[in-house]
């Protein structure tokens, strides 16, 4: 059978010292900001990666495992295998008119995807680039190109606002910023926080969560967050609904099932 | 017209025949429990745990191919290990009353007693002994249910290490010649209940493009649509065997009709797995709307009455 779409990557772009973005030859029209594909490697392991530009088909990887440190010495002409698109993306309300974006690590990418669909459906979006120092922001480019106001934070003031992206969200809307939701894709304590914010300022708020993950399409359980699948009824849930989740800011789980602290 | 859909499995009272089969989304407390309060399942049956914490196979682990009536499995019974699920299983009883089957499995007879009796001290309302896994045969050396004598073997040591107000169930194999001796092994052994079917085969698929097997595992269960009548099969030789024997029916159920069909066969109550992938947690809610409707249409009021139908 032909069970996933095999395509070449067409090019590969840099955008820190380990995350790569892979274009493929192959696109997903349908696909919505917040969905995953899985990844295949046959004969060594399938993993989820969130979609940054669904037409053509953009992914991009951060080297953090083995997996993925194999995926980003993938080059420019390598076939890569792929099913998806899967789980629940963002969504936007006709009602808005500006939103606030707050990306943490590589989970700034996932959100660039929304951005364009901000764009195209006339909402305004405001981007926070959350990152450890200078070297691992990543898409600020991407982002100023669209005509897109991104601030970039950092842990450790090597660039941009010193502190943590919940941190400046908070001070963009203290300082009058007015949104109608915001947006988080990031490290899970980060959206956490986030989602605070937003409660403490009576918005709404989606979270983009992560888990280990198996089959990707609700049969095993094992990316559930505490009484929320992350591949089903996820990745994307509200902030007041990611704060009910047993689990949700404290722990995840391995591929046996061990709970692993954040 | 009422249509009462409560049955009784084991001792067990259930607000109606839909169970949760194992190892589908039967890993975390809460999961299990949304299982049960929110898609309105009948009884959980929890994903499988060993003595030994195990990490089953490298992904791929599934092929869905429900568009064309089959899907295909190989997790490799993965479980952080029975200890930390049978906090699971604790955590879940205070999440809900809905009863929970705790399903184990082992590699030996003796170690399904250890299993049984740690796992029973979570208290569930049944312990399933699953003996016909079919993705992990090398390395166990065959499934125990292809021989009566080692499922029988299994079983004694299982019910002779729980308190006796746990039913035992035996999980058993569509792939053998004559599943009602192999049932009636387990019973005259101590089990409590069969559950029957487990999944088929196993199965293999190719991905044609990079011409390769799709699982990590290469072979995988097949479930589905595809089963079930295989599952039907084995379902009614049991019961003819065993006429008073508690049957967990489990098999390629994805509606009311199915289940009613899996009941007339002899089933006292339903297993549904695949399903709840392919309709969703509430499929248990749907299923029951579908029996209530099939039964209300046609002169039905009570769920017992379907049992065995198709024996009479």
């Amino acid at each position: 059978m032909s069970y996933y779409t095999t395509a070449p990557i067409t090019s590969v772009r840099k955008e820190n010292y380990r995350v790569n973005t892979l274009e493929l030859d192959c696109s997903m029209p349908g696909a919505k900001p917040g969905q995953f594909v899985m990844v295949w490697l046959p004969g060594m392991d399938e993993k989820p990666f969130c979609i940054v530009n669904a037409v053509p088909l953009r992914l991009s990887i951060a080297a953090v495992g083995s997996f993925s440190k194999k995926l980003a010495a993938f080059k420019a002409g390598d076939k890569l295998s792929i099913r998806g698109p899967f789980g629940k993306g963002f969504w936007l309300e006709p009602s808005y008119k500006s939103v606030l974006l707050v990306g943490g690590g590589y989970g700034v990418a996932a959100l660039n995807f929304l951005a364009e669909q901000c764009l195209a459906a006339g909402i305004t979006p405001v981007m926070v680039i959350g990152a450890r120092t200078k070297d691992d922001a990543i898409f600020e480019n991407e982002f100023t190109r669209m005509g897109i106001e991104a601030f970039v934070s950092t842990d450790d003031g090597s660039a941009g606002f010193k502190g943590r992206p919940h941190e400046l969200a908070e001070k963009l809307i203290s300082d009058g910023s007015k949104f109608d939701c915001i947006y988080a894709c990031g490290p899970e304590k980060m959206m956490e926080a986030v989602a605070k914010v937003a409660l403490a300022h009576d918005l709404p708020s989606q979270l983009a969560l992560e888990r280990y993950m198996g089959c990707g399409i609700g049969v095993c359980g094992k990316c559930d967050a505490g009484g929320g699948l992350v591949c089903k009824q996820g990745p994307v849930f509200t902030g007041v609904e990611s704060l009910k989740l047993a689990e949700f800011g404290k722990c995840h789980r391995d591929t046996m099932g061990h709970k692993k602290e954040w | 017209m009422t249509v009462d859909l409560k049955v009784q499995l084991a001792g067990m009272q259930l607000s109606n025949p839909t169970v949760l089969a194992s190892g589908i989304l039967g890993t975390t407390a809460q999961l299990m429990a949304k299982v049960a309060n929110e898609g309105g399942a009948g009884a959980i049956t929890s994903k499988s745990a060993s003595v030994k914490e195990r990490k089953g196979h490298a992904n791929p682990i599934v092929v869905d191919a429900l568009s064309k009536g089959w899907f295909l499995n190989a997790v490799g019974l993965s479980n952080p290990g029975v200890e930390e699920k049978a906090a699971e299983i604790a955590e879940y009883k205070r999440l809900t009353k809905t009863p929970i089957i705790a399903s184990v499995f082992a590699s030996t007879a003796e170690e399904f007693g250890l299993a049984a009796e740690l796992i029973s001290k979570a208290a569930p309302d049944a312990i399933e002994l699953d003996m016909s896994c079919p993705n992990v045969e090398d390395e166990f050396g065959g499934l125990f249910c292809l021989s009566e004598k080692a499922s029988a073997k299994a079983v004694e040591e299982a019910a002779s290490r729980v308190p006796k107000s746990i039913p035992i169930f035996a999980k058993l194999s569509p792939d053998v010649p004559a599943i009602e001796l192999i049932a009636r092994a387990c019973v005259e052994s101590g089990a409590g209940g069969i559950t029957a079917v487990n999944t088929a085969g196993p199965g293999m698929a190719i991905d044609i493009n990079r011409a390769k097997p799709i699982l990590a595992n290469k072979y995988g269960g097949l479930s589905g649509p595809a089963l079930k009548p295989l599952a039907i099969k084995c379902v009614y030789r049991i019961r003819a065997a065993l006429p008073d024997t508690a049957i967990i029916g489990t098999g390629g159920v994805f509606s009311g009709e199915d289940a009613i069909e899996m009941m007339m066969a002899g089933a006292s109550a339903v297993g549904i797995g695949t399903a709840a992938f392919y309709r969703e947690l509430t499929v248990f809610n749907q299923v029951c709307s579908e029996m209530t409707a099939w039964m209300d249409a046609n002169g039905y009021n009570s769920a017992k009455q379907l049992i065995s139908k198709a024996h009479e």
